[in-house]
């Protein structure tokens, strides 16, 4: 049956191709990439604006534009945020290649230069709920130990939160963070967090362009169902070879690019490393002295220009912590990833980005004594095969379809072990093949209305080899098993995600938008600690294990003034998930053949109200953000069969950011957030057993950790030193500057002092943290 | 395997964390029965122990439950009313404690009934006791600390609990690991081991009697202990995973652990 409903889908996709593609004959095209001019990277969702016809088209995230108008003399402006903008007239009486270089904004550009251009994205865009981020600009913000971190930058806008003090796990619009699809340079980064979740695996180095979509999800996205964050790597600069660097508090960077052959190919390689423990070294114990904490980061990008028609790009990430004492103990775990892709154009107004991806996951955990050794790892690999066209018919539609599928190799953890006595534990891999197909168009309706409609069309098929089991009703005890061989389909799961997004301009500076979006996840993480852990496992749906669907509506009202100066918006969301997992009391996720029987399944909910006030233009720069949610979740099993609010459902939270260039050569920022306490279990009572007084609970995160708040200022000194090629810049941070303590965790304990008392122990993290880094670049 | 980890990273960055005790305000829940209780194969007299939970802020002083009916039958139709002999403390006079046998403890308190069912596992027999001396370390305090061994039963479904008595009583943890305090075992992932304990977290000195109990319970018993432990290292927040009551055998809202157990113990002197 889903077989039949995949062929037909894809039949009426072609179709609707067809009936574009001929529509569209009569008319002359514009295309060709935007790029940087000093460094040659591509600009994603630059803007071309048409002046004659009142709109225009961005660059998709390669850089390519094209857009098909009728013969004529036009008037074009393209513009990128923190680039000059560069008008230009064209005649149109043929096809046109037209590529466009832009210049960055030197920071004395006068601002009402930059305001005339078309700054008003905000109100314009059809796509709402979306977050991007400006590298510069998350660089020039104070941070925690120096580092730099989108992750946690992210989370000062409305709608996203971390769980809590120094984690980098997004929960966005109340999802969890295994709900997001995080890719970077379209491969899946399963686990996105670095020493327990205190930093996340992104170099801000290496970066370019950072996505988030909180809502309205397009259909070219599918696999998660709370948002994505897309992130593209830089290509590496294809004009002349450069170095940058910094060296921090507790990590050091290093970037070197340049082109391989002059503007036709370019390389990049950016690697992090941390040294926290080298300050081990100091330590007078042998133990501790050999001990390692440790991670580092290596992003490595290659691309090369066959001709205007054919590119190429490799990309690859590969990251990992480190723990261990001497030789007896050891621990690691991290991602690597790798995406091979290829441009072409097959006309100026077809592109096509096909991709082979391979990302993997795993953690190593082994201990020596003497002769004894016992050791244990578990992972997850995909292997991705995708490709994505792209089809400008006319102005007024911008065609997007693909089709995408992916192997997933699960590992779970497995045991060795060389002591008599100690059985060997291999849970059984398991298979699957997850595929996509989806079309979606991007709509110019009339001069007021947009929309993107689409439809994704999504697949799982479980295969062998597996022994799979049937559980009893209560699934606890296993009622039959069936061997399936390497390639077998047992199981299939599909469905429709429809994806909605409409905007109606009430005027040139105010905007209203509607989206709704179905979204389906057919791969889930189990973790039962209260933040991210290396062990955390991925499983794949299953019998009982059923995808997980999100549905959610969202509306909007977005509003610029003085110019497109200050950006405002305003935006209601509801979001039902299904399926959603919890754990028995005392669930043993890590070593069990029959998982299911630990898990429990319920629904989730969440609502909200999210405001953000921006400006991103003039020496002061900065935004306010405000969320006002509710996240519950609702199982049979647990709170007596009543919704209870989950751990990071918060329902107040502020940010704001700030930023001032005090001259050429200083910049400082201030940050602030406020967010009510999360969530939190606290005991009803207490009773003895075994000599231990032992909290007793009744209602599941029915508390609420102390408000939190914090300060954070930086300043950056940059001198500008003309002619010269070394430019050096120092940061300087204070994380937490006014010392709050606020709340990581309570412990409900016997009174130290008094064991005939207890009492409630708060622990605070960082309270201050001062940092300095010196950046360079030559 | 996560706990070793935070406790690295909490190490290195313990100069910035800082601990302090705040007022919480908390509600109150209505007083629930805690039972702890056992049959083990030993001669007797059996006990069960009857309590109510307080609230948590009060002093650790827990009533107890007086004046209940509290009888355990042995599944060969014998059934026994247990006598209360100091409050809340419930006691066997002729109940005969046997390896395979099923035991079932039925409480009426207060006009409501609470029952529990247990079977005796396999007795399990400690091979030996010793003790070897470590001075101080970083993580470990000098002291002598006692091991002991014993082959784990052959096939599969054994559970054990190890408890440690220095001078007859239970110490308390010195060496913390974030595990305990309450050391179970099951043997899902083992077989045959010769297993060997030792008893990390508590130093003992010269003079020291020390008495080591191998405890075989059931699975249920199992579960109550690990998820014990689970709720008294729990915190609410931070790196914890929810804190949750421990999964307990009782029937209807009692709290705590009904277990028929076979005890092997053994005592060393430390010089």
């Amino acid at each position: 049956m889903n077989m039949k409903m995949f062929r037909r889908f894809a039949f009426a996709c072609l179709l609707v191709l067809f009936t574009l593609v001929s529509y569209s004959q009569k008319h002359y095209t514009i295309s060709g990439y935007v790029k940087d001019a000093q460094t040659g990277e591509d600009l994603i969702a630059a803007a071309i604006y048409v002046d004659e016809i009142k709109n225009g088209v961005l660059t998709n995230i390669y850089g390519f534009y094209s857009i098909t108008l009728d013969s004529g003399i036009y008037n074009i402006h393209i513009s990128y945020l923190g680039y000059t903008s560069q008008p230009m007239t064209i005649e149109l009486n043929k096809n046109t290649k037209l590529p466009i270089e832009l210049e960055p904004a030197s920071e004395e550009l006068n601002i009402i230069d930059i305001t005339a251009d078309r700054m008003d994205e905000n109100v314009r865009s059809t796509q709402m709920s979306s977050i991007k981020m400006d590298i510069q600009e998350i660089k020039s913000l104070p941070v925690l130990f120096g580092e730099v971190d989108v992750m946690k930058t992210l989370s000062l806008m409305p709608g996203v939160s971390t769980n809590g003090e120094g984690s980098t796990g997004l929960h966005v619009r109340g999802g969890s963070p295994d709900q997001n699809l995080i890719l970077l340079d379209e491969a899946p980064v399963y686990n996105a967090s670095h020493l327990l979740g205190f930093f996340s695996v992104f170099n801000s180095d290496a970066i370019k362009d950072v996505k988030l979509i909180k809502g309205g999800i397009p259909a070219n996205y599918g696999g998660r169902i709370s948002s994505v964050l897309d992130i593209k790597m830089n290509e590496g600069n294809s004009k002349k070879l450069s170095t940058t660097g910094g060296i921090g508090l507790i990590a050091s960077r290093l970037t070197i690019e340049g082109p391989i052959i002059k503007n036709k190919s370019s390389f990049i390689i950016s690697g992090r490393r941390t040294y926290a423990d080298l300050f081990l070294l100091l330590s007078d114990d042998e133990e501790q002295r050999s001990s390692k904490l440790y991670f580092y980061d290596l992003n490595l990008k290659a691309n090369y220009r066959f001709s205007d028609k054919d590119r190429l790009y490799l990309s690859g990430y590969f990251g990992r912590d480190v723990f261990g004492f001497g030789d007896q103990f050891s621990f690691d775990w991290g991602n690597a990833t790798g995406t091979l892709r290829w441009n072409h154009l097959f006309s100026d107004k077809l592109f096509m980005n096909t991709m082979f991806v391979f990302s993997d996951y795993s953690y190593k955990f082994s201990v020596k004594f003497d002769e004894d050794e016992i050791s244990l790892n578990s992972g997850i690999q995909d292997y991705i095969l995708k490709a994505d066209m792209q089809l400008f018919p006319n102005v007024l539609n911008n065609l997007k379809f693909g089709i995408s599928t992916t192997f997933h190799r699960f590992s779970p953890p497995s045991f060795t072990s060389n002591i008599p006595g100690y059985e060997e534990i291999t849970i059984q891999k398991r298979y699957a093949l997850e595929s996509g197909i989806y079309l979606l168009n991007e709509h110019i309706i009339s001069d007021k209305l947009s929309a993107h409609y689409g439809l994704r069309y999504s697949m799982f098929n479980l295969m062998g080899p597996v022994d799979d089991y049937t559980l009893d009703e209560e699934r606890e005890n296993v009622t039959d098993t069936n061997t399936y061989k390497a390639g077998n389909i047992f199981k299939t799961y599909g469905g429709l995600e429809p994806r909605l997004a409409i905007s109606y301009l009430l005027n040139e500076k105010s905007s209203m938008k509607l989206s709704y979006n179905r979204t389906m996840q057919y791969i889930h993480l189990l973790s039962n600690t209260g933040s991210s852990s290396p062990t955390d496992l991925w499983i794949p749906s299953s019998a009982i294990v059923k995808p997980q669907i999100g549905d959610q509506v969202a509306l909007g009202y977005f509003r610029n003034f003085k110019e497109n100066v200050f950006e405002t918006s305003v935006e209601v969301y509801y979001k039902y998930l299904q399926n959603q997992i919890d754990y028995k009391p005392g669930a043993n996720i890590q070593f069990n053949e029959t998982i299911e029987t630990e898990l429990l399944f319920g629904t989730g909910e969440s609502f909200g109200l999210e405001l953000l006030a921006k400006k991103s233009l003039g020496r002061f720069t900065g935004w306010v953000a405000y969320t006002l949610s509710r996240t519950t979740k609702k199982l049979k099993e647990l709170n007596k069969g009543e919704s209870y609010p989950v751990r990071h459902d918060r329902i107040h939270d502020i940010s704001i950011v700030s930023s001032y260039t005090l001259s050429p050569n200083w910049k400082i920022a201030a940050t602030w957030v406020y967010s009510t306490g999360n969530a939190i279990t606290f005991p009803a009572g207490k009773y003895e057993y075994g000599g231990q007084v032992v909290s007793y609970y009744t209602e599941r995160n029915g508390y609420r950790m102390p408000d939190y708040h914090r300060m954070d200022i930086s300043a950056t000194f940059e001198r500008n030193r003309k002619g010269k090629n070394f430019q050096s810049s120092w940061s300087f941070s204070i994380y937490n500057v006014y010392a709050r303590q606020n709340a990581y965790s309570i412990r409900f304990q016997q009174s130290e002092d008094d064991p005939n008392k207890t009492e409630a122990v708060q622990l605070s993290l960082f309270t201050i943290v001062p940092s300095v880094t010196w950046n360079f670049k030559f | 395997m996560k706990k070793p980890m935070i406790f690295v990273f909490l190490a290195a960055t313990l100069f910035m964390a800082c601990q302090k005790v705040i007022e919480i305000d908390l509600n109150s829940a209505e007083p629930q029965v805690v039972v702890e209780g056992f049959v083990d194969d030993g001669p007797g007299p059996h006990e069960i122990k009857l309590t109510y939970t307080a609230n948590y802020f009060d002093v650790n002083e827990f009533n107890s439950v007086q004046g209940a009916i509290v009888s355990i039958s042995d599944g060969t139709g014998f059934t026994e009313q247990l006598t209360e002999t100091s409050k809340g403390v419930y006691i066997s006079s002729s109940l005969q404690g046997i390896p395979g046998r099923t035991y079932t403890l039925d409480i009426l308190a207060n006009g409501k009934d609470f029952t529990s069912s247990s079977t005796m596992p396999e007795h399990a027999t400690i091979d030996s006791t010793n003790y070897d001396y470590f001075p101080k370390t970083a993580f470990t305090v000098e002291g002598n600390y006692v091991t002991f061994y014993f082959k784990e039963i052959t096939g599969k479904g054994h559970n054990y609990l190890f408890v440690i008595y220095q001078n007859g009583e239970i110490p308390e943890m010195t060496n913390q690991a974030g595990e305990g305090p309450f050391f179970v075992f099951e043997d899902e992932f083992f077989n045959e081991l010769n297993f060997d304990f030792q008893f990390y977290p508590y130093p003992t000195f010269p003079g020291d009697t020390i008495v080591i109990e191998l405890v075989s319970l059931d699975h249920e018993g199992f579960m109550f202990y690990n998820t014990l432990n689970a709720t008294l290292n729990s915190a609410s927040g931070g790196f914890s995973e929810l804190p949750q009551n421990p999964v307990t055998n009782m029937s209807d809202g009692a709290i705590g652990y009904f277990g028929a157990v076979a005890i092997s113990r053994d005592t060393i002197i430390i010089n």
